[in-house]
């Protein structure tokens, strides 16, 4: 059976240094798997190459058993895959509401057809639901560059759900968050998973979020996978836990 | 064939001077996002320094220094804490138009007082010299040599020491120099300072022929933004390559085509370069960041 | 909306009326800054709504003038010279902003300068097809609907109609989705694209259509002042039209209309002024100007507009850091 996500020997490397040095795993249809190592490790290196915005030395990566190894961030996004940043990456300018609005109506007809519909693109229903569930709803419609952090940590994540992407990569989606707002994060990915069904493979430092939220995770280290499993099995290998107490 | 030396020699030396000109202009983009759209009243500024100073007395080399301090101070100093800093964290557009208002505010101020054009002393002797069979003046010689030094000092101090090293760090990558613990603040104040040295030095060697008056800046200014852009905007050395080359193919161009097209070089070079190789000849192919 | 709406109206019919009451001059400047207004929304576009750089607006203002002077001469009909300036606009800017989207945003700056450039020079040099320096002249005015627009007034408003249609297509543009999607390019490009938003396709329509825009602008130009030269369409009112827009507000609606109001009366008020106080400007009016354009940009860089974001009375939570 074809894995949903197939990434196979990805390398990247600058030069002399081995950013990513053969990292290989699957995903299956609605698996939410996590990512944890070390800073520097090569997580977010791993994201970009496999996400277009930077083109992998070596490897192959494939989606739906279609090779999308180097493929744009455009044409990754025509494919249903989707993603959040490290750091915050909202339309500043837009309010919250025309943020979620602009992150799906790219999906809807073709460019000449969307210069005649309606102003919200037919995604206003869709825009306030998602607003009612991520709470944002007394904050929709101011512009989401004025907000504090955790709520545009929010319309971030929210934005990367819009298009019901079959699969998302979440780079930090806790980073700089407060507890209380961890929580709730959990909850919502829980919850999108079910209601869309999407994969999500989940990079994060915040292990107690982590073990809770993903079933299958990847520990990576200087650019190679260390170790791989349930969340037990992967906390209480030896090796991932000398990886990050140091040398 | 004499002829032609003779052209390529005075094109190098005229094209020396607009290099200094685009070499400050690349430093401030470089170094700080700055495009400084009046680069070429930062050259006019100093002539009329230079000749209030010889007016009231002093020696040209004297003028020059004074002048250099004067410009450090406000070209340097001044354009930068005044409209730099407050507005670089806006972006790139509303500096650039801020530049442009000081382009025209300063045109017009000295257009205001006077709108003639004065005469401006050398520093070199008159007269010529015949190197080889060739007949070379000694403005030249003179051009060469101090661009020249100028240059090679500069690329030195960059390469050679550590607060030039740091400044190309700066330039490079602003956040990465942060984080190595570089006074990213003070670096990019030196580039100022270094721009407005360059700039009085144009005005010493380029006045003399050009005459001192309120528009000078004009074709100075547009000279050095295209030689910047020839070279590669992203290298230093695009500046150099970028000046020398307007001011040879100028010559060349002017002599055995006909002096009407020489206005027309740099800008049908622009052109070339940003249909053909729109990084420049020297610049590294920076694709747009996916 | 509707409040708005009816005030707009109440605006305009003011002018109207207040055109009536002016000197042949003055209503020469109000048709001039419509004219001009037109190039400078389509600017805006481009610039403030889509985040992109043109420093050559007065070349397709140009290239619409010209295709109207020699068109209007020929004997064809205004309204079928309109769209073709408008479309011969387009397609250049299509054409001029394709290989630009292959390097650096910089880039499109300094294609539009060399354009501008070149332009001018072809304007100035083809005296075959643009009359040279000696330019067109006796460049007639439509009749609309039965009416002659020969007379001042009635150009005035012939002109003020065709504004107002046209900001309210841009208005409705910019409402639709392309609207937002201008946006999200100008905002966070890089997210947008990652959001399937086509970067390179809406850069090059947001520079097509504000150059068509000032392609339009240019037609009304060439019938106002019924002779051209290549004298306006220098770079230099290129710089003119991009301070109108950012001094105004750039990609605020209205800013245009502020900053076009600044740099085409304000210049000629003090200079037409006979006002003693005022001679004394007439020398030195570029160096205010140039100093207010300082001060205004380190004071307000989001321009003359930005001043209602600090007057209004909504909550403001500073983005923090995280």
């Amino acid at each position: 059976m074809t894995p949903f996500l197939e990434v196979k020997d990805v390398r990247k490397e600058y030069g002399a240094i081995k950013a990513v040095d053969g990292v290989s795993f699957d995903v299956g249809p609605g698996e939410i798997v996590g990512v944890i190592g070390p800073n520097g490790s090569g997580k977010t290196t791993l994201f970009n190459s496999i996400l277009g915005q930077i083109k992998p030395t070596s490897g192959h990566v494939a989606f739906c058993g279609e090779n999308i190894t180097g493929m744009s961030p455009l044409e990754l996004s025509r494919r249903g895959v989707g993603r959040t940043f490290q750091t915050l990456q909202v339309f500043g300018k837009l309010s919250v509401r025309d943020n979620l609005i602009a992150a799906a109506q790219e999906f809807k007809g073709t460019l000449g057809s969307r210069l005649f519909a309606a102003p919200d693109a037919g995604l206003g229903e869709h825009a306030d639901q998602m607003i009612e569930m991520f709470r944002l709803e007394h904050v929709a419609h101011l512009p989401a560059g004025t907000l504090s952090y955790g709520q545009q940590k929010l319309i971030d994540i929210a934005m990367a759900f819009m298009p019901a992407p079959r699969l998302v990569l979440l780079d930090e989606p806790c980073a700089g968050v407060n507890p209380s707002l961890v929580d709730q994060l959990r909850g919502l990915l829980v919850e999108l998973n079910k209601a869309q069904g999407g994969s999500f493979v989940v990079i994060e430092h915040n292990m107690d979020f982590i073990m809770q939220l993903c079933p299958h995770v990847i520990c990576m280290v200087e650019g190679k996978v260390l170790a791989e499993g349930p969340p037990e099995t992967v906390q209480g290998n030896r090796q991932v836990l000398e990886a990050y107490l140091g040398n | 064939m004499g002829d032609f030396v003779q052209l390529i020699v005075s094109g190098t030396a005229t094209g020396a001077i607009y290099a200094l000109a685009a070499l400050g202009f690349t430093l401030l983009w470089q170094a700080a996002g700055v495009i400084n759209f009046a680069q070429g009243e930062f050259v006019m500024l100093p002539a009329f320094a230079m000749l209030f100073f010889v007016a009231a007395g002093a020696p040209l080399w004297l003028s020059f220094l004074l002048t250099c301090a004067v410009a450090m101070a406000v070209l340097g100093y001044g354009f930068k804490r005044v409209i730099v800093d407050p507005l670089i964290r806006h972006g790139v557009i509303p500096l650039v138009i801020a530049t442009l208002g000081l382009s025209i505010a300063v045109k017009n101020a000295v257009r205001g007082y006077s709108a003639q054009a004065y005469p401006f002393a050398s520093p070199f002797p008159d007269g010529q010299l015949a190197l080889a069979g060739v007949n070379v003046s000694y403005a030249d010689i003179g051009t060469l040599v101090l661009a020249g030094a100028i240059v090679i000092g500069l690329q030195a101090f960059l390469s050679k020491t550590v607060t030039g090293r740091a400044m190309q760090a700066v330039a490079q990558n602003t956040e990465a120099a942060k984080v190595l613990g570089i006074n990213v603040r003070r670096m990019v104040l030196y580039v100022f300072l270094i721009n407005a040295v360059l700039a009085v030095v144009a005005a010493l060697l380029i006045t003399p022929t050009y005459l001192a008056k309120f528009d000078m800046g004009d074709s100075i200014g547009q000279k050095a933004f295209f030689a910047a852009i020839i070279g590669g905007f992203n290298q230093t050395r695009g500046a150099l390559l970028g000046g020398v080359l307007i001011g040879v193919l100028e010559n060349v161009v002017g002599f055995y085509v006909s002096p009407a097209y020489k206005e027309g070089v740099a800008l049908v070079l622009f052109l070339l370069v940003i249909l053909f190789r729109p990084e420049g000849l020297l610049g590294k192919s920076e694709e747009r960041k996916v | 909306m509707t409040a708005r709406c009816i005030g707009l109206a109440a605006v305009i019919a003011a002018l109207a009326v207040l055109a009536t009451l002016l000197k042949r001059s003055d209503v020469y400047l109000m048709t001039l800054c419509c004219v001009y207004l037109m190039a400078t929304m389509g600017l805006n576009l481009t610039v403030g709504y889509a985040g992109q750089m043109s420093l050559g607006q007065a070349a397709f203002f140009g290239i619409g003038a010209y295709h109207a002077a020699i068109l209007l001469k020929l004997g064809w009909p205004f309204f079928v010279v309109l769209p073709i300036a408008a479309v011969a606009c387009f397609m250049i800017g299509l054409a001029l902003g394709f290989p630009a989207l292959r390097v650096q945003h910089h880039y499109l700056a300094f294609a539009t300068l060399g354009f501008n450039i070149l332009v001018f020079l072809v304007m100035r040099n083809e005296e075959k097809i643009t009359g040279g320096t000696f330019g067109v002249s006796a460049i007639p005015r439509p009749t609309v609907l039965g009416m002659s627009t020969e007379g001042h007034l009635a150009y005035f408003y012939f002109t003020l109609v065709s504004l107002v249609a046209l900001a309210a297509v841009l208005w409705w543009l910019l409402r639709s989705p392309w609207g937002r999607a201008f946006a999200a390019l100008r905002d966070n490009p890089i997210r947008a694209e990652s959001l399937g938003v086509n970067i390179t396709a809406y850069t090059l329509l947001a520079f097509a259509i504000g150059a068509a825009c000032a392609g339009v602008g240019g037609v009304y130009y060439a019938s106002l002042v019924e002779f051209i030269e290549p004298g306006p369409f220098h770079f230099s009112t290129s710089l003119m039209m991009l301070l109108a827009v950012i001094v105004g507000g750039s990609g605020r609606f209205f800013g245009p209309v502020v900053g076009t109001i600044i740099i085409i009366l304000l210049p000629e008020a003090l200079r037409a002024s006979n006002m003693e106080a005022l001679k004394f400007m007439q020398k030195w009016y570029l160096v205010f100007f140039g100093v207010a354009v300082v001060i205004l940009m380190v004071w307000l860089p989001g321009g003359i507009l930005s001043l209602f974001d600090r007057w209004k009375k909504a909550p403001r939570i500073e983005a923090a850091k995280p």
